[in-house]
């Protein structure tokens, strides 16, 4: 077994004639935060949820914790210990917070037959607690404010233990303080539960500052991959992002 | 907001369905002795709570549409007719409706899931009416007629053989099946498929199985379906081509809007004042059918949530008021 928790190797995923991504290898190593950064429409959200098995890849293999998960649906990504969370936060409006996280903590192996026979769930609150909304439990989800679905997402996402964490733009809907408050919260809950993460993000303040190492990714194809700082000086970010695209980074600013 | 608006949120539902299955009780227990018309016909009421209860269920916990619940519904019935005349026992008959429903809805749900929603609406009522048109046909299921005369005697020990008797017993049954659904609802089953239909992508990404999870709400909607359709051969002595007629599933989706989409007793509510409303219109004209659809439209179209969208407006406003109020002082 390798020590990379996820392996790309010559991924492309194609919608017609159109290439939303090309040739695309990436190797994230276990332990690893790494960062992907690149415009809109450059392939992020479809290389998040094409590691997590919800929208296949056209072509190319996908390892993930030493297993080829190339064919693998979402479901069967999960309980190999893969979370994910989305650019629009997913969770079960309708239920309570603490259902929320209950429910994400059990449902992976509860077979209906058990789930029938009972009402009681055990929630493990801690990860409530750590992303603050341990006071808003009773509330039904849908009326939280963007910012705090988002936290509950990564809640739900955390409390059923993965070794590896997709997260597609975490941070999206913050203020700036929050958002440097969740990216703190990500580096400490990396480090102490050992997790690798991959993680899309506009907010480059945030990436920069978090990620081990950042790859970038333009109309669809590798640009360059390397350290923060490596990756923050080289001329070729600043092309993508200052030059053709300069409006772009005002508008997620 | 107050804790106690809070938990009357929480619990409306279930404190609805306490309220309303306590009402149906006392109703069925002051009919027990009226005619025996008035006791068919409460007898009737009974069942179909449970029925549109399960077609309720199905759409707002397992997120289908199906307009071909009468497959069970009526299945389970003929079952029981044909079964009749080599059984003796009423609990036997019931048991023998509900497996043959069951059996019916786990093999339907097989194919059907894999189709997507429209789809999945149209072949369940092409199934359905598929299952009409040979009922009419074959001889051994009695064609127009039916079948007939398949008395009674005692369902788990209670007495059945008299419309009356059946009426007082139902007021165990239909307590039972109300239970069941709300079971069904509350447990961490229901929260699970609740779950998934307010996000699958969230659910998948957790590690669900959601389509085991909505096949066995599928199957499960569809025994208890069985159920009544059963109780209604065994109230009925008879069992007809009507109850396969596409107008079986499509009742209780109508009165699932009259009730309310929302919760679950909106579909209880509304299968009650649906019942009523034929029942009272077609007492006083033969175009009951005109009046009784100008109605329902108003209902509708006044009252898009339901009878317990209006309800819960009117209580929210209430308490609202009463907040503000306190607020002031």
């Amino acid at each position: 077994m390798s020590d990379n928790a996820i392996e790309l190797h010559a991924v492309d995923k194609q919608y017609g004639e159109t290439y939303a991504l090309r040739d695309v290898e990436l190797t994230v190593q276990t332990g690893e935060i790494r960062g992907l950064i690149g415009p809109n429409g450059a392939g992020k959200t479809t290389l998040s949820a094409g590691i997590a098995g919800e929208v296949p890849f056209t072509r190319g293999r996908v390892r993930l914790l030493g297993h080829d998960t190339t064919r693998w649906n979402a479901r069967r990504v999960a309980r190999l210990g893969v979370g994910r969370s989305f650019q629009v936060a997913q969770v079960f409006d309708e239920l309570s917070v603490e259902q929320n996280v209950a429910l994400a903590a059990e449902v992976a192996g509860l077979s209906p037959l058990r789930a029938v026979l009972s009402r009681r769930w055990s929630p493990d609150l801690s990860h409530l607690e750590r992303v603050g909304l341990l006071g808003r439990r009773e509330v039904p989800a849908g009326e939280l404010a963007q910012a705090d679905r988002k936290l509950l997402e990564l809640a739900m996402v955390l409390v059923g233990e993965p070794r590896v964490v997709v997260l597609d733009e975490p941070t999206a809907g913050m203020s700036s303080q929050e958002a440097e408050e969740c990216a703190e919260l990500l580096r400490e809950l990396a480090a102490e539960q050992e997790l690798t993460l991959l993680i899309t993000e506009h907010n480059m303040n945030v990436m920069f500052r978090l990620a081990h190492s950042i790859t970038v990714l333009v109309g669809g194809e590798v640009l360059l991959t390397g350290a923060p700082e490596q990756v923050r000086t080289d001329r070729r970010l600043a092309e993508v992002y200052f030059g053709s695209d300069a409006e772009e980074e005002e508008a997620t600013r | 907001m107050s804790t106690f608006t809070e938990r009357l949120r929480r619990h409306g539902g279930t404190i609805g369905l306490i309220v309303i299955v306590l009402l149906l009780d006392v109703l069925a227990l002051s009919q027990a002795g009226g005619s025996v018309e008035r006791q068919l016909f409460v007898g009737n009421v009974m069942i179909q709570v449970i029925f549109v209860g399960s077609v309720g269920y199905l759409y707002r916990i397992v997120g289908v549409a199906s307009f071909g619940q009468a497959i069970f519904y009526g299945g389970a019935a003929y079952t029981v007719g044909l079964a009749a005349p080599h059984v003796g026992s009423s609990t036997l008959l019931l048991l023998i409706g509900v497996g043959a429903a069951t059996i019916a809805a786990a093999v339907v749900g097989l194919f059907i899931f894999r189709v997507p929603g429209l789809s999945f609406a149209i072949l369940t009522l092409a199934l359905g009416e598929s299952l009409f048109v040979l009922a009419r046909r074959e001889r051994w299921t009695g064609g127009d007629t039916g079948l007939f005369g398949f008395g009674a005697g005692r369902l788990f020990g209670l007495d059945i053989s008299t419309p009356g008797a059946f009426v007082a017993s139902m007021v165990v049954f239909t307590s039972l099946g109300m239970l069941l659904l709300w079971w069904l609802e509350y447990s961490r089953f229901g929260v699970v498929l609740r779950a998934i239909r307010s996000s699958d992508r969230r659910a998948a990404a957790l590690g669900a199985g959601i389509r085991t999870y909505r096949y066995a709400g599928f199957v499960v909607a569809g025994a208890v379906s069985g159920v009544c359709g059963s109780l209604y051969a065994l109230l009925w002595n008879l069992v007809s081509p009507d109850i396969l007629q596409w107008s079986t599933s499509g009742d209780p989706i109508i009165m699932t809007l009259i009730g309310g989409m929302g919760s679950i007793v909106g579909p209880v509510i509304g299968c009650v004042a649906f019942l009523y409303l034929v029942d009272i219109a077609s007492a006083i004209t033969d175009q009951w059918e005109l009046w009784v659809g100008t109605i329902l439209l108003v209902v509708i179209l006044a009252a898009p949530r339901g009878v317990v969208g209006l309800v819960d407006d009117a209580v929210s406003r209430v308490l609202r008021r009463k907040e503000e109020a306190h607020r002031v002082r």
